[in-house]
C-alpha cells in the first residue's frame, strides 16, 4: 500500500469520529499552547533584555577598556602603537581613547585662590554652546592649542565675584593655567545629564596632563561578535605586551558575561515552567492512548477484513500509528498557533515582543509527533498483533 | 494448484488439545468448482481457512503452486492472501463506512496500486457482478445479496489464483442464493477456481465436486454428476 494511501484512510478514520478525535486533540492544543505561549515570552524577554543592554541602536555591539595605574600617575595606557595593533583585528570596527563616553571628566582646579572640583567638558571641535558671554572657544584655538576656557557663571563668580572679572582672567584645572575667554550658563549639559561647568580645548588638556584621564578604549565591534571573548583577547594581549603593562592593569568589566548569566537564569525559569506546562501533554498522551485503544478494539471487524485481503502486520500498525500521530500533530498544529495568538495578546501588555522562533515551530512539530508516536504504539501494536481467525470467526 | 498433505490441525482447549482436522490429503487443480460439506464443528472452516492463506499454523504440508505455504513468514503469507486468493464471508465482512467501491478497491491498495488504476478496475468488477453504478453507494443501503455481490466482487478485484467461499448463501434467502450461486458458476465457467463451503445440499449439488467432511477427516471425494449433463 503506498503511504499517501495510509495517510488518506487515517484521515477519513478520524474524520469519520470527529467529535472524539477533536477531544482528544483538545488535549494537545492546551499542551502545546501552554508551551509555546511560555517559551515565545520568556525567548522574547530574554532577547528584549539582551537587546536592550548590550547593543547600541544600529546592532553594534561596544566594550570598554580601562587602563589603571599603579602608582596613580597620570600615564596614558593606551599608546599609538597599542591602537594601531589593536585597530587590525578586523572584527574591531572602531577603537577610540577617549576620558570616558561624554568627554566628560572631573578635575581639580584653582581659580583666583579658591580651590574648585569643576566638571569638565573637553572639547575636541569649535564650541559654544551655552555661552553667556564672551566668545566660544574657536577652530583656531582648537588647531593652535590655545589654553582657552570656557566656565559657568558660578565658578566665575566664586572666583571673580562678577561674570566680567572673569573674563581673560585665568584658572588652574590639573595644574596648568587657561585663559577665560568665555562665561557659561549654569545649566550647561552635555548628552542630556551629564552637567558640566568648565569646557576645555581637549587637544591641550590631554597634552598638559599626560593624557592621564584618557585611559579608557572604547571598542565597537561588527554585528555578530562575541565580544567578550574578543575583547578578553585584546585584554590579555594589553596586559602581557602593551605599552604600559608594567605600570597597570589593563581591565575589562565584562557585560556580555553578566547578560548571559542573567539570560541564563531567565532561560532556566522558562524551562521549568515549560517542564510543569509539558504534564499536560502526558495526560493528553494518555488521552491519545485510550481513544487509540478504544479505536481498535471498536474496528476488529475492518482490521481482520484488511488483514483477510491482503494487508500485512506492519501496514495495519501503520494505519494506527499514523492516525494517532495525525490526531497529536493536528493538535500541535492549532496548539502552536493558539500558542502563538496568546503570547501575543500577552505581550501587548508587556514591554517586550513574543519571539516567534523556527526552534520553536520546530519543537511544537516535533514534540506533538513524538507523543503521537509514543502513546500510538501500544494500540497500534495491538490491532497488528490481532489473530486473524479469531476476528474473523 | 492446491495440494494438501498429512495436513492436521489442533487447538489447546485448557489443558486437552482438542484435534479437529486429521490427516486431510486434498490436491485442487486449476478451474475446478468444488463444495465441501459437513455439519457444524466438522472442521470445513478450519480446512477452508487453512486453505485461504488465514491460518498458518497446522501440522502437514500445504504446497500451493510450488510454495510451501508453511515456510512464508506472516509478511509472505500476507501477500499470498492479497494476490492469490478471494476469501467470501458468510456474513460479507464489509467496513461499513465505506464506500461500496472503497470496500472493493481495499486489496488493490494493499498490492500497491494507484488510487485513479484502481477507480476504473473497481467500476468493471462491480458490472461483472451485476451491480453497475454503485461505487459512492455505503454497503448498508445494500440488500443481501448486493452486499454479497460486493464481497465478490472484493474477492476477484485482484484476480486471484482461485476464490474460497464460506457458508457464501449462509446469510440469504433462497432466491438470492440462486443469484449468487449462479454468478460463481459464471465466474468458474470463466476460469476461476472456486472453493466453497456449506451445509446446504442443494447448494453443493450444484458445485462439481463435492468433499464430505466429519469429525475432521474426508468421509468422501466425489464428482458430481449433473442431471442436465
Amino acid at each position: 500500500m503506498q503511504i499517501r494511501e495510509l495517510f488518506v484512510s487515517a484521515c477519513r478514520s478520524l474524520l469519520s469520529n470527529k467529535r472524539r478525535s477533536v477531544l482528544t486533540m483538545v488535549g494537545i492544543v492546551i499542551g502545546i499552547a501552554a508551551v509555546i505561549t511560555i517559551l515565545a515570552l520568556g525567548d522574547g524577554a530574554r532577547l528584549a533584555m539582551m537587546k536592550n543592554l548590550q547593543a547600541d541602536t544600529s546592532g553594534k555591539q561596544s566594550t570598554e577598556i580601562q587602563f589603571v595605574s599603579k602608582n596613580d600617575s597620570k600615564v596614558s595606557g593606551f599608546s599609538d602603537d597599542d591602537l594601531n595593533r589593536i585597530r587590525e583585528n578586523d572584527k574591531v570596527t572602531k577603537g577610540n581613547v577617549q576620558s570616558d563616553d561624554h568627554g566628560i571628566l572631573s578635575a581639580t582646579g584653582n581659580i583666583n585662590g579658591k580651590n574648585i572640583d569643576s566638571t569638565t567638558y573637553l572639547a575636541q571641535s569649535a564650541n559654544q554652546k551655552f555661552l553667556t558671554t564672551g566668545r566660544g572657544i574657536s577652530k583656531q584655538d582648537i588647531l593652535v592649542g590655545n589654553p582657552v576656557a570656557l566656565v559657568s557663571q558660578r565658578i566665575a563668580k566664586k572666583g571673580y565675584e562678577t561674570v566680567k572679572n572673569a573674563l581673560n582672567a585665568g584658572i588652574d584645572i590639573n595644574g596648568t593655567t587657561y585663559t577665560i575667554i568665555g562665561i557659561l550658563s549654569n545649566d550647561a549639559v552635555q548628552g542630556s545629564y551629564q552637567n558640566y561647568d568648565v569646557v576645555l580645548p581637549r587637544q591641550v588638556f590631554e597634552t598638559n596632563n599626560n593624557n592621564g584621564a584618557a585611559n579608557t578604549l572604547k571598542l565597537t565591534f561588527t554585528t555578530g561578535t562575541n565580544v567578550s571573548k574578543e575583547t578578553q583577547k585584546i585584554v590579555d594581549q594589553l596586559n602581557s605586551s602593551g605599552s604600559q603593562h608594567n605600570t597597570g592593569d589593563y581591565q575589562f568589566y565584562d557585560m556580555a558575561a553578566m547578560l548571559k548569566g542573567i539570560s541564563a537564569v531567565i532561560k532556566g525559569i522558562t524551562y521549568f515552567i515549560v517542564a510543569v506546562a509539558s504534564i499536560s501533554l502526558f495526560i493528553a498522551g494518555i488521552g491519545v492512548m485510550n481513544m487509540m485503544y478504544i479505536a481498535v478494539s471498536e474496528r476488529t471487524q475492518e482490521i481482520g477484513i484488511r488483514m483477510a485481503v491482503g494487508a500485512s502486520q506492519n501496514q495495519i500498525l501503520w494505519q494506527f500509528l499514523i492516525e494517532a500521530v495525525l490526531l497529536t500533530l493536528s493538535g500541535g498544529m492549532i496548539g502552536y498557533l493558539g500558542g502563538l495568538g496568546i503570547a501575543m495578546g500577552i505581550s501587548v501588555f508587556l514591554p517586550f515582543k513574543a519571539s516567534v522562533s523556527l526552534a520553536t515551530f520546530i519543537l511544537a512539530f516535533g514534540t506533538s509527533t513524538v507523543v503521537g508516536l509514543v502513546f500510538g504504539i501500544l494500540p497500534a501494536k495491538t490491532a497488528s498483533n490481532k489473530n486473524l481467525i479469531d476476528i474473523l470467526r | 494448484m492446491i495440494n494438501l498433505s498429512d495436513v492436521a490441525k489442533s487447538y489447546r482447549q485448557g489443558g486437552d488439545d482438542y484435534q479437529v482436522l486429521h490427516d486431510i490429503n486434498v490436491t485442487i487443480s486449476a478451474g475446478e468448482f468444488v463444495a465441501i460439506m459437513g455439519p457444524s464443528g466438522s472442521g470445513k472452516s478450519t480446512l477452508i481457512n487453512i486453505i485461504g492463506f488465514l491460518d498458518q499454523h497446522f501440522d502437514g504440508s500445504y504446497v500451493f503452486d510450488d510454495v510451501t505455504v508453511s515456510k512464508l513468514n506472516r509478511k509472505q503469507h500476507a501477500k499470498l492472501r492479497n494476490q492469490s486468493v478471494g476469501f467470501i464471508f458468510q456474513n460479507f465482512k464489509l467496513i461499513t463506512n465505506q464506500s461500496v467501491g472503497e470496500n472493493v478497491g481495499l486489496p488493490l491498495l494493499y498490492a500497491g496500486m494507484k488510487r485513479r488504476d484502481i477507480f476504473a478496475r473497481v467500476n468493471d468488477v462491480l458490472a461483472q457482478v451485476g451491480l453497475p453504478n454503485s461505487y459512492h453507494k455505503l454497503p448498508k443501503n445494500l440488500s443481501g445479496g448486493q452486499q454479497q455481490r460486493v464481497a465478490i466482487a472484493r474477492s476477484i478485484v485482484t484476480r486471484p489464483n482461485f476464490l474460497v467461499a464460506d457458508e457464501p448463501t449462509g446469510a440469504l434467502d433462497s432466491a438470492t442464493s440462486a443469484e449468487i450461486m449462479a454468478l460463481f458458476k459464471a465466474l468458474n465457467q470463466d476460469g476461476t477456481t472456486v472453493i466453497m463451503v456449506t451445509h446446504d445440499e442443494e447448494v453443493a449439488l450444484q458445485t462439481n465436486r463435492l468433499i464430505r467432511i466429519l469429525d475432521g477427516r474426508i468421509k468422501s471425494d466425489e464428482e458430481v454428476s449433473h442431471a442436465n449433463t
